[in-house]
């Protein structure tokens, strides 16, 4: 069995016989193309053992093998990828030092708030605010303290004293406080967030712990999402 | 400019391997009389079977089994530790696609299976893979013999 899977890669190394020599002798990549190969902005076309005029004309693959047999340009490319690995990392480096399951709750709960600033702004703008009505008074009564008027009162004046004709009781709408779902809606996000990434954390902890094998493709499906869901 | 035609041949095969790798690669078929320019038929043979194999088996568990072997087997003309480092960083941050790798960027990087199915995107079994492609070899030799034989 292990004889057989010897035999297997010796089969194939056979195939990865290292080359010697460059088809274009004497003509090296200038350090722009070699700048742009690292980058992957070469163009890739199928083209083998043809002297274009342009020097500066390089294929992806004329690059990659050229500098597979001289040694002159593998050492620029080592140059140019020790100071790309020292280059000072960007903000997506630094994005992307954080575990995922951090940077996956990030993003969905920034997408929380903004879907709900955006819903809060809309409904806000397009819905008239609640309101309610204070209890009722009389005129009179509104350059004084608030008072709740009493109809019954009012009543009994004018019947047994003729004091005060009847008025018109004026009651006053006034925007209502928001109800507390609404008020700390905010919170109540952070909230159920923040529990939901603890256990991502927990989740992806009991993960690493385990030996790193290669699961099965069925395995692999199962992440916290799916289970949460 | 003088070629060596054997040099030639061999980069010409090299050239087959990359494009496979990139999935830019021309029909087998049409690329027979290429690879076996100095008339080493075995060698033609060989990345001719990786060809077929490509296109009829799924192309990705092709492709995973070429990076593998470059990544272990195919010398660096120089020892360059950035270059493994930055490779394995760009797929562990999924940054780097099959389609922009050449052979001298994956040269010498010592990628562990686990790293080449997350370049792939998915997993496969490397031994079933190098099954198929050997079947197929002997299935071109046996046909290149027949033909032999008729003439």
């Amino acid at each position: 069995m292990n004889e057989q899977h010897n035999d297997e890669w010796n089969w194939f190394r056979k195939l990865l016989v290292p080359r010697w020599g460059s088809v274009r002798q004497g003509r090296h990549p200038s350090r722009a193309v070699l700048q742009a190969y690292m980058k992957g902005q070469l163009r890739d076309l199928w083209r083998v053992g043809v002297r274009p005029l342009d020097p500066e004309n390089w294929t992806l693959t004329e690059v990659s093998q050229h500098t597979l047999t001289c040694r002159d340009c593998a050492r620029q490319l080592a140059l140019l990828r020790r100071q790309e690995l020292e280059r000072s990392p960007s903000w997506r480096d630094l994005w992307q030092g954080f575990p995922s399951a951090i940077r996956a709750h990030l993003v969905v709960y920034a997408l929380a708030l903004l879907v709900l600033f955006a819903g809060n702004a809309f409904f806000v703008m397009v819905l008239p605010p609640p309101i309610v009505s204070l209890p009722c008074s009389a005129p009179g009564a509104l350059a004084g303290p608030a008072q709740p008027a009493d109809p019954q009162s009012a009543e009994l004046n004018w019947r047994f004293e003729g004091l005060n004709r009847p008025v018109s009781f004026s009651c006053a709408p006034v925007p209502a406080p928001r109800p507390w779902w609404q008020t700390w809606w905010i919170g109540w996000v952070f909230l159920i967030w923040t529990m939901l990434l603890g256990l991502h954390i927990l989740w992806d902890l009991l993960g690493s712990a385990t030996p790193q094998r290669p699961a099965p493709a069925s395995a692999r499906g199962i992440g916290f999402v799916s289970v949460f869901v | 400019m003088e070629h060596d035609l054997s040099a030639l041949a061999q980069q010409i095969r090299l050239a087959y391997a990359e494009h496979l790798m990139r999935c830019t690669d021309l029909p087998p078929a049409e690329m027979e009389d290429f690879l076996s320019l100095d008339g080493d038929l075995d060698q033609a043979r060989r990345w001719l079977a990786i060809g077929y194999a490509k296109r009829r088996y799924d192309p990705d568990h092709v492709r995973g089994l070429l990076v593998y072997l470059f990544s272990n087997y195919y010398p660096s003309p120089i020892d360059d530790p950035a270059k493994g480092e930055l490779l394995k960083q760009a797929i562990a941050r999924k940054r780097v696609k099959l389609s922009e790798l050449t052979i001298e960027k994956i040269s010498g990087t010592r990628l562990e299976w686990a790293e080449v199915f997350q370049l792939v995107g998915k997993e496969f079994n490397p031994t079933r893979v190098k099954e198929r492609i050997i079947e197929i070899y002997e299935e071109l030799k046996g046909a290149d013999h027949e033909r032999t034989a008729q003439r």
